[in-house]
């Protein structure tokens, strides 16, 4: 009873900071007004036996997401026509096709020792004991990845799932590749020798929507076109509630059970209580907050708990300017100069961490699961 | 639940220790049991005029039929 009454309190709380404005009808998880002159939306169905694409008057198309999860995209026309769906006993929850950003954070003290990020974390060593990510390939799905000299003949594979190029017009995907893996003499990855496949995910001004993130972490899944060993997703989401029950989360989560490690920004909305961002919120995924080079938490980082009372992030990584490289003609974070930048965000602690997880990988093969325990088991307790 | 795991979580990643830590592999699962070399057999011998004769014997078995 206690505990129970407990949660329900907790549960109340959160609700309240995160100003929720949830439909009154059931199984909609936006405000209803919102369907006014029609909107995007993801359906999740009981099972993918019921999924049906002839759904009811007033959706004007539907598409089947690409996986093995019972969903479906839709428009639909009208507050009215969302009523019938939500009639739809086949349907468990309609959710809006929220807008997904990148999320970088603008350098917030530019301290620009630029290279000793990789050196605090220990990872000269690791590179000391012969291990620098060779033949393992990390998934960026981002805004692109551009050509850069320390990335050069190591990006496998390029896709999109937004826009018409899987070019980085914004600068922030090519970043997060070098966190994770480039091999500049004086700025180095985590794993310079991994190999990347790129989808784009966002567009040129850093956002996209949840259905462009999860059809590109269905592509990175599609395992008769290509292998992806780790998954790296700098990319967050404000939704109503961040217990990783939206649909993107699920995807995720799907991805960790196919034998993915996924590896998720915490988002950049600290330090309120309760800011994880979607997918961060999901229990699966390794999440990553950040922290500085004095090793003191950023006051930016996503704090836990997750509105279901879960602690997250998982771990922390130096996201405080950190030097990217910087995408031709792009000028994400603060240039250093042609050809790099530097920026802070826990978009950039998360690729370093996706890098440790190749590294990790390349010595021994090892579930997801193994690879969260053991990074969360050796992790150093910062002074709050 | 504290304050600091909903700040960092475990905390902050230490990658040479993460990369040089050894996961206790899981025991391996028990093996099913051989089966049994002999297989007991009940059988009914029906003898007219008397009745129903139970017997109960063992046979070896064969792993070749």
């Amino acid at each position: 009873m206690y505990w129970s009454t407990l949660f329900y309190i907790s549960y109340f709380v959160y609700f309240k900071e995160f100003n929720v404005n949830l439909s009154k009808m059931k199984k909609v998880m936006f405000d209803a007004k919102e369907a006014e002159g029609g909107i995007k939306v993801i359906i999740e169905f009981y099972s993918k036996d019921e999924l049906s694409m002839a759904l009811c008057s007033g959706v004007l198309f539907t598409e089947a997401v690409d996986s093995e999860l019972p969903m479906v995209y839709a428009m639909v026309r009208s507050k009215t026509a969302l009523e019938n769906l939500s009639k739809d006993s086949r349907i468990k929850t309609i959710w809006k096709d929220e807008t997904a950003y990148a999320v970088p954070f603008p350098s917030c003290y530019y301290n620009p020792q630029l290279n000793d990020a990789v050196p605090l974390q220990g990872i000269d060593r690791i590179w000391d004991e012969g291990y620098t990510g060779k033949g393992i390939v990390i998934g960026i799905a981002d805004t692109g990845i551009s050509d850069h000299p320390d990335l050069v003949g190591r990006i496998l594979k390029r896709g999109n799932t937004i826009g018409n190029s899987p070019d980085d017009g914004h600068g922030h995907g090519t970043g997060c590749a070098s966190c994770a893996g480039g091999n500049g003499k004086v700025y180095r990855g985590v794993a310079p020798e991994c190999s990347f496949i790129s989808v784009k995910v966002l567009d040129d001004n850093g956002s996209g929507k949840l259905s462009s993130v999860m059809n590109g972490i269905n592509w990175f899944m599609r395992s008769d076109l290509h292998h992806v060993d780790v998954i790296s997703l700098s990319v967050g989401a404000s939704m109503i509630l961040n217990d990783g029950s939206d649909p993107l989360s699920q995807t995720c989560a799907l991805a960790v059970r196919k034998g993915y490690t996924v590896v998720v920004a915490a988002g950049n909305s600290g330090p309120k209580v309760g800011s994880v961002s979607v997918p961060g919120c999901r229990e699966e995924v390794i999440t990553v907050g950040a922290s500085d080079k004095s090793d003191r938490l950023a006051f930016f980082s996503g704090r836990g708990p997750c509105v279901d009372g879960r602690i997250k992030p998982d771990i922390v990584g130096v996201g405080v300017d950190v030097v990217m490289a910087r995408a031709p003609g792009t000028s994400m974070g603060k240039p250093v100069d042609d050809q790099y930048t530097v920026a802070s965000g826990t978009s950039f602690s998360t690729p370093q961490v996706a890098g440790l997880c190749a590294l990790m990988l390349e010595k021994k093969k090892r579930t997801p699961q193994q690879i969260k325990e053991i990074l969360m088991s050796t992790a150093k307790k910062l002074e709050v | 639940m504290t304050e600091a795991d909903n700040n960092q979580g475990a905390g902050r990643i230490r990658g040479y220790e993460a990369f040089m830590k050894e996961v206790e592999q899981p025991p391996e699962p028990p093996q099913p049991p051989e089966p049994e070399e002999y297989l007991v057999v009940d059988l009914e011998l029906i003898i007219p005029g008397i009745g129903i004769l139970p017997i109960r014997g063992t046979i070896k078995r064969d792993n070749g039929a």
